[in-house]
């Protein structure tokens, strides 16, 4: 019969496999992948997780990461991300310019949901508890948590840094610091680990690159798939005007979240400061550049690529 | 806690084990080929389905099904096939072992005409309540504290190490020592499995 001292530490999904470690209290941990498991003691458990901590930081060690110092829930969720990493260096960064990749996309600190929990006086009515009960958490909980350390212990502490990607200022890790720092002492200036992403990963295109984009452009965005529809949202969120949205699909796509998807075609008609392409295929790219270029004028410093 | 006695309890025609009477609730074990007698009995006095129950937002697994909860006025009946245990997964509750559930029919401690669990089997859930659950009442301290001496019994601490398993010498001692406010944290806290 099942224990009922049962807590689930941790559960993903991984294509089709699912892993999930439950702590079955008095008995042993399970860590279960699909139908296959693995009974550990509490010791062997944490040596477990030792070892697989020295194989991060193995792995790490040319980048600079000692992974010790990571959030270990930012390791849980972000691992894809830590994998990109080339390179990490000491630095200072000015709060406002700091970019959150939050439940509604991106978007700058001072209008990041985490900061608004803050200042609406930490009412919890739309903020999400947190999916994960490794630590029966709740978002509040680790918030007021955060805050209270920043104000007894100052920042940073333990030589833990915020994590910021260096070229779009993409907080990787340290959202809740990054927020309470904002909410307790406005928009200063704050030492971080600026963290060099290999720009040809995935997880890197998914952010709008808006370091190289003027404050209130007027955009055009090339592609509505996948990716194209994270950019529309991050477009939206960061204030920018999208003049038009095309694809060479337009006349299946006809229109998404109520926007017209023109063909590019359209673009030698608009007024625009830059087309920014939302494809991340790196050979595609180089044909929409040439298309872009070739067929439709657009001068080449004003092609933003994802 | 009212008056169990005064209830139409004592006359179902079935047999029945109370588990626990709190708050105005009174907990019953009845075998499942017997529910629908009870539920009949209970109608027939005047108690109705409580629709809109706690456990309608919590799972019930292992085979443990959801009560049937009648209520009359302000007395409510949960009717449970098996004795069920609060799960620390939240919001989920899964029956105590088999070896426990057999217990449960045996001799029942009968109390003013009212056929409670048998002692030690009561014991062990109000242990289970007390960590798995909620703060005990008076009376159940009182009851743990009067039943101290089923710590010495093998047959009871064989059936409390189906629930506790590593930590049951522990929590014999905690018991032994009548620290029933400690035993949540001593349990969450136990690491030597």
């Amino acid at each position: 019969m099942s224990n009922p001292g049962v807590i689930k530490l941790v559960r993903n999904k991984y294509g089709n496999h699912v892993f999930w470690i439950d702590d079955n209290i008095g008995e042993s941990i399970h860590i279960h992948l699909d139908q296959f498991r693995v009974d550990l003691t509490v010791n062997e458990f944490l040596e477990l997780a030792n070892d697989l901590e020295s194989v991060l930081n193995y792995l790490f060690q040319d980048k600079g990461i000692d992974v010790r110092t990571i959030d270990s829930r930012f390791l849980n969720y972000q691992l894809e991300q830590i994998l990109d990493i080339s390179e990490v260096a000491q630095g200072r960064a000015k709060l406002s310019e700091m970019i959150v990749f939050d439940d509604l996309g991106a978007c700058r600190l001072p209008d990041s949901e985490r900061v608004r929990f803050l200042e609406n006086g930490m009412c919890c009515m739309k903020y999400k508890e947190r999916e994960s009960n490794f630590w029966s958490q709740t978002n509040m909980f680790r918030m007021k948590e955060v805050l209270s350390l920043i104000r007894s212990k100052g920042y940073p502490f333990n030589d833990e840094f915020i994590m910021i990607e260096k070229d779009r200022h993409l907080i990787l890790d340290g959202w809740h610091r990054a927020a309470c720092l904002y909410y307790l002492y406005g928009d200063i200036e704050v030492p971080v680990q600026f963290v060099s992403m290999n720009v040809q990963s995935e997880s890197y295109k998914r952010f709008l690159p808006i370091n190289e984009l003027k404050k209130d452009s007027n955009l055009i965005l090339y592609g509505a798939g996948q990716n194209g529809k994270n950019y529309k949202n991050q477009i939206m969120r960061f204030g920018y005007n999208l003049t038009v949205w095309c694809d060479k699909n337009a006349n299946e796509l006809i229109e998404i979240d109520g926007i017209k998807i023109d063909q590019p075609s359209v673009i030698k008609k608009r007024a625009y400061d830059y087309v920014v392409v939302s494809v991340m295929d790196h050979s595609i790219q180089e044909e929409i550049k040439s298309e872009l270029v070739n067929n439709y004028g657009v001068e080449l410093q004003k092609i933003i690529f994802a | 806690m009212f008056e169990i006695e005064n209830t139409d309890i004592s006359k179902i025609p079935v047999p029945y084990r109370v588990m626990r009477n709190i708050n105005n609730t009174v907990i019953l074990l009845v075998r499942k080929i017997d529910q629908e007698e009870v539920v009949c009995y209970l109608k027939q006095k005047g108690y109705a389905h409580e629709e809109n129950g706690w456990y309608k937002n919590f799972d019930f697994r292992y085979q443990l099904e959801p009560p049937i909860s009648l209520k009359r006025k302000k007395i409510t009946i949960e009717i449970f096939n098996k004795i069920p245990c609060a799960s620390l997964t939240p919001r989920t509750y899964i029956p105590l072992d088999d070896a426990i559930q057999m217990t449960a029919w045996e001799a029942p401690y009968v109390k003013n005409n009212i056929a409670w669990l048998p002692l030690e089997v009561e014991f062990i859930y109000i242990l289970t309540i007390c960590i798995f659950l909620a703060n005990l009442s008076d009376a159940e301290k009182f009851f743990l504290t009067q039943h101290i001496n089923f710590c010495d019994s093998k047959h009871i601490v064989a059936l409390l190490r189906k629930v506790f398993f590593n930590f049951t010498n522990d929590l014999i001692h905690l018991v032994r020592e009548k620290d029933f406010s400690n035993l949540y944290d001593a349990y969450i806290s136990f690491k030597e499995y």
